[in-house]
Order: structure tokens, then sequence, then C-alpha cells
């Protein structure tokens, strides 16, 4: 081990954490779930839509994202979400009616559009609620 | 002599006029104190947006018959230009919105000038439309009530100008807004949106060797249209805070000028029922004199 993670999770309207100190990280990347360590490559990538865990020593922790970039640079993790949630922002009751909604969308979308548009609202609601759950 | 009655009329409707200054300004102050911070927390994003961008930039090699790399970034003639005109919803801001108009009026002149063949316009703010739905320009679009404007429905006027530009429509779009620069300091700035300047790209300093996942010109594909649509949102955040900023100082004179009338319309009232206090002495005592 030659050093530890700063993490960093910004949004347009705010920044979640800032140069958050931890283990390991694990996001969606665009082709899947990538698995961050210290000592990584630098990439830049653009971020699916998941969950963002991080682990800080046996303490473990997440977010829900929504699409933008991540940059690795050295031992650096910063997240450019374009949405973000973390768990004491999120409201369960609110995601589920979220996801529901979002899937029944998906059930009558008229053209590629509104289906991508559907899917991400069911991905985003079912990360905000994987979230919530206890790992 | 003014009328003792008139005076107390009218220190009372200039006290009812500074209550009112009062409460704006209040108002102005805690709204400001929260754009403000809205405009602070979006700042680490900018800067990493900007990070990137640079850093992807550079790694897309330039394309070989001299195409730009990116629709967003094609520098054509300027024929047809759209400006964008961020103003304010409301009033009793001071030069807020005026400063605007006048930047604007200054804009088509000098795109005249340049022989710029047509300036259409998109307003942002209902003070905008007001002042250029009467007069020969033509309005695009028309969009108000900023006040609590999020990122997403910002974004959609991004996409929106993104569009016309792409399209064709638009050779360049220019925006003028109102910058924030301290709560007694707004400027009014014109400023190109589109194409997209990226002028420091080439001269980025060496970054590590980075892996992209997909590759930088897909990247870059995607990452030209969020800073567009991000800007837009910065636009929109700095003219609110601008806007609560000038109005919160144009109150405060306001109240102070109510209160210095205040003043002197009160000195003027007491002196004149002095006056008639002594005129009626002056009978009574007449009176008593001429009865001996």
């Amino acid at each position: 081990m030659d050093g530890r993670l700063t993490l960093t999770v910004v949004t347009p309207e705010r920044a979640l954490l800032q140069g958050v100190a931890c283990d390991e990280v694990t996001l969606p990347a665009w082709l899947g779930e990538l698995g961050v360590l210290p000592g990584h490559t630098p990439l830049i990538a653009l971020l699916g839509i998941g969950v963002v865990g991080y682990r800080d020593g046996a303490r473990r922790a997440a977010l829900a994202v929504r699409g933008g970039f991540v940059e690795i640079a050295g031992d650096a993790v910063r997240i450019l979400a374009d949405e973000a949630a973390a768990p004491e922002a999120i409201d369960g009751a609110k995601a589920s009616a979220e996801k529901a909604e979002a899937e029944s969308r998906r059930g009558h979308a008229a053209g590629d559009e509104e289906l991508d548009a559907a899917n991400a609202d069911a991905r985003f609601a079912e990360a905000r609620l994987a979230v919530l759950r206890p790992a | 002599m003014a009328n003792l009655i008139d005076i107390r009329r009218r220190i009372r409707s200039v006290k009812n006029t500074q209550q009112i200054t009062k409460a704006v300004k209040m108002v102005a102050a805690s709204k400001l104190r929260r754009s403000q911070d809205r405009a602070i927390a979006s700042r680490p994003y900018a800067t990493a947006l900007e990070a990137i961008l640079r850093s992807v930039a550079s790694r897309v090699p330039p394309k070989e018959d001299g195409t730009p790399l990116h629709p967003l970034l094609a520098t054509r003639e300027e024929k047809s230009v759209v400006l964008l005109v961020v103003s304010g919803d409301k009033g009793l801001a001071g030069g807020f919105n005026t400063n605007v108009n006048r930047a604007v009026t200054t804009f088509l002149r000098e795109a005249e000038g340049r022989g710029v063949a047509s300036v259409r316009l998109v307003t942002l703010g209902k003070k905008a439309n007001d002042f250029w739905r009467r007069r020969p320009v033509e309005i695009l679009e028309a969009r108000m009530g900023l006040a609590g404007l999020g990122v997403a429905p910002t974004a959609e006027i991004g996409r929106s100008l993104a569009a016309r530009f792409v399209s064709g429509e638009a050779d360049a779009v220019y925006v003028v807004s109102n910058e924030f620069r301290s709560a007694i300091s707004q400027v009014v700035r014109t400023k190109r949106l589109l194409p997209i300047a990226l002028e420091s790209a080439t001269a980025a300093p060496a970054d590590p060797d980075y892996l992209y996942e997909p590759s930088p010109g897909e990247i870059l594909g995607i990452l030209l249209p969020r800073f567009l649509e991000f800007q837009m949102y910065r636009v929109v955040l700095e003219s609110q805070a601008a806007f609560f900023a000038a109005q919160m100082t144009a109150m405060d004179s306001a109240s102070k000028n109510a209160g210095d009338m205040i003043d002197s319309l009160t000195l003027i009232y007491n002196r004149a029922r002095q006056a008639r206090i002594t005129k009626e002495l002056i009978e009574i005592v007449s009176g008593a004199a001429a009865l001996e």
C-alpha cells in the first residue's frame, strides 16, 4: 500500500464529498463497474448511473450518481456527476414511487429517446434505493 | 406656509414608501445570501470540469481535413447571430435591467457595423422581454421566472441554443448578463457562448498519460454540450446573485433617501406648527390689549 485514495464527488449544484480519504472506491463507469485501488492508472471515463461505494478501513459508505465524468489522477478520484444523492438525502418512499413511475413509462414509451429517459430514471431510482439498503 | 395637514399626509406617505423599500431590501439581502451560496457551491464542479475539458481536448488529434473537432467548435462567418439577454423578472433594482438593455443596444449597433445580417434575441427574465418586445428586433424565445431556476431548466436553454448553432440557424451565440462582482458591484458583460473557445487547450501542460474510456473524441462529444449547459447555469446564477445585490443596494439608498425626506418634512412641519402657535398667541395678546 503506497497511499490512500482521496475521493471527491461534485455536482453542478454542490460538492458532496471533498477529498475524503478512503482505501477503495467502486464506481459505475460507462462500460461497467470499476474498482479503484491506490496506484490506479490515470483515467478519464464517462460515468454511468449507479452506486459509488467507498471503503475507509472497515467503514463503508455509498452514494447514488447519475451520469457525468470521472477522473483518476494519482490517488485522487474526482467524480463529476450530473446528479448525485447521499443516503441521508434520499427519501426511500419517493425513490420507490419514482421507480414505479419510470417503469410504467418504459412500458409505453414512444421512441428510443423516451425509452432511454425512462430507463435512466428507473436506474437512478434503483441506485438510490440500493444506497439506502444496508450492504 | 404649507398646510399642516398636507405636510402630515406627505410624511405618512413617505414613511409607507420607506417601509416597502426596507422590506424589499431585507428580502433581497436574504435571497442574495442564498444565491451567493449556490454560486460558491458550483465552483468545485466548474474547476474540475474545465480541467477535464482541457485535458481531453488536448488529447483529441486534429482532423486531417481541417474541420473542427466538434460541431460546437465550428467558427463561421457571423451572418446571423443569436443574443441571449439575461435580465431580472422584477424591478426595484436600480440600473440592473437598464444596464443590460443598454448593453444590448450597443451590441446591436456594433453588430450592424460589423456587417452581421441579423441579430435575434432570446430573452431570460421578464424585464428584457417587456423592453424588447416593443422594439424592432425579433425575439426567438422568451423565458420568465428565473428565480429558483435549477440545473435542468438552464441546461434546456443551453441545448436549445446549441441546436440553433449546430443547425446553422445561428453562426454565433452571445450572451449579455450581469456578472456578480461583490454585493455593491455588478458588471454587465457581453460574452461569446458559441462557438466554444478552447484557447488554452493546445497549450495544456503535460498531463499524466490518461486512459480514456471511451475514446477522447467521444468523451469530448459529451463534454462540450455539458460544458455549455453548465455555463448557462453559471450565467443564470451569477445574474441572480447580481440582481439581488443590485436590489439590495438600490433599496438601501432608497430607504436612506426616504429617511432624509422624512427628516426635512418633519422640520418643515414643526416650523409651520410653531408659526401657527405664535400667530395665535399674537392674536390673543393683541385682542386682550385692544380691550384695555
